[in-house]
């Protein structure tokens, strides 16, 4: 009986070792009174992610590894799925509808640019791909997840590592 | 009159570079014809771009870091799989469903099986998948008001 014991004692360690070895681990979460439809991975443990507010304006925020907010911009109106075109750990570029199609580029310090080209104006992503996926949701180390709260009616922007 | 001139001149001259210094610039750009479909940058500064014309034939065009045409070819229900400045490899369905392999030469290949159709991704060409940028800059579609056509103009980040 006692070796019984022993055998399932050592069972239950190794399942819970495994369990630990292989969970993700949550790293940081974001939460807004938005709906997140929108995440791109900055390939270095930040992203940013596009919201859309209770007034049905956008919301761009851009977050380093640690969940700190680097850059969020003002809402914009006109709100398309894949507003972000691009995002590194150095750069965020995406579309504003401020007065009209409009490409922002944001650098590390926050700083925000137009991107400008004569005789027309720039929207970034082809027209068709705007309704495709165009979040990137993971890196070398982890992901993200966009989660929500059914009760509080507020999504999250949640960083997990892998480990 | 003259120190005026200058001062005015000089104004410009500051602010002009201002601009170019903290915007990003534009490199070139290719005709986008009535409408781009998919784009997907090779990670070195060229890309590879569905478009179409305004009768609806579509077609596939091949650019390098500089803009210069490396293969174009005429596509129906076609989808970019992946770019590189290597290689190119699409799905079309143009003569039969079939997966296209080019070379950095515009040499292709193609390859298809009698008894199957390759689509590539699944619905890749009703919604793309895009890659918009590598590391030294991105791409991004323009509307040209002026002859209301599209253009994907080449960015570079600085």
């Amino acid at each position: 009986m006692k070796k019984l014991y022993k055998k399932t004692l050592v069972a239950a360690l190794i399942s819970l070792s495994v369990l630990f070895v292989f969970a993700a681990t949550e790293k940081w979460r974001y939460t807004a009174p938005m709906i997140f439809v929108q995440v791109v991975a900055d390939g270095n443990g930040g992203c940013s992610a596009a919201g859309l507010d209770t007034n049905g304006l956008a919301n761009i925020f851009w977050f380093d590894n640690k969940g700190d907010i680097k850059y969020s911009s003002a809402p914009n109106p006109g709100f398309i799925s894949g507003i972000i075109q691009s995002c590194s750990k150095k750069q965020l570029v995406y579309m504003s509808m401020i007065p009209m199609p409009l490409l922002v580029q944001v650098n590390k310090k926050g700083d925000e640019k137009p991107v400008v080209s004569l005789g027309g104006f720039l929207y970034g992503r082809p027209l068709p791909a705007m309704i495709a996926n165009t979040s990137v949701f993971t890196d070398n180390k982890g992901f993200f997840v966009i989660n929500v709260n059914t009760n509080a009616k507020t999504t999250a922007v949640v960083r997990y590592t892998y480990k | 009159m003259k120190n005026f001139t200058f001062i005015v001149w000089l104004c410009i001259a500051v602010t002009a570079s201002c601009i170019k210094i903290s915007a990003a610039t534009e490199e070139w750009s290719v005709d986008g014809q009535q409408m781009i479909y998919q784009v997907a940058a090779d990670g070195k500064g060229g890309c590879v771009l569905i478009r179409s014309e305004t009768n609806s034939v579509f077609s596939i065009l091949w650019v390098d870091k500089k803009g210069a045409e490396i293969y174009e070819a005429v596509v129906s229900n076609a989808s970019i799989i992946s770019c590189s400045n290597k290689q190119l490899v699409y799905s079309d369905n143009l003569n039969d469903s079939e997966i296209v392999q080019v070379d950095s030469k515009g040499g292709t290949t193609k390859i298809s099986k009698p008894d199957e159709e390759a689509y590539g991704s699944y619905l890749g060409n009703m919604m793309p998948s895009t890659v918009m940028s590598d590391k030294k800059g991105f791409f991004a579609v323009k509307m040209d008001v002026l002859i209301s056509r599209q253009q994907l103009v080449r960015f570079s980040n600085k």
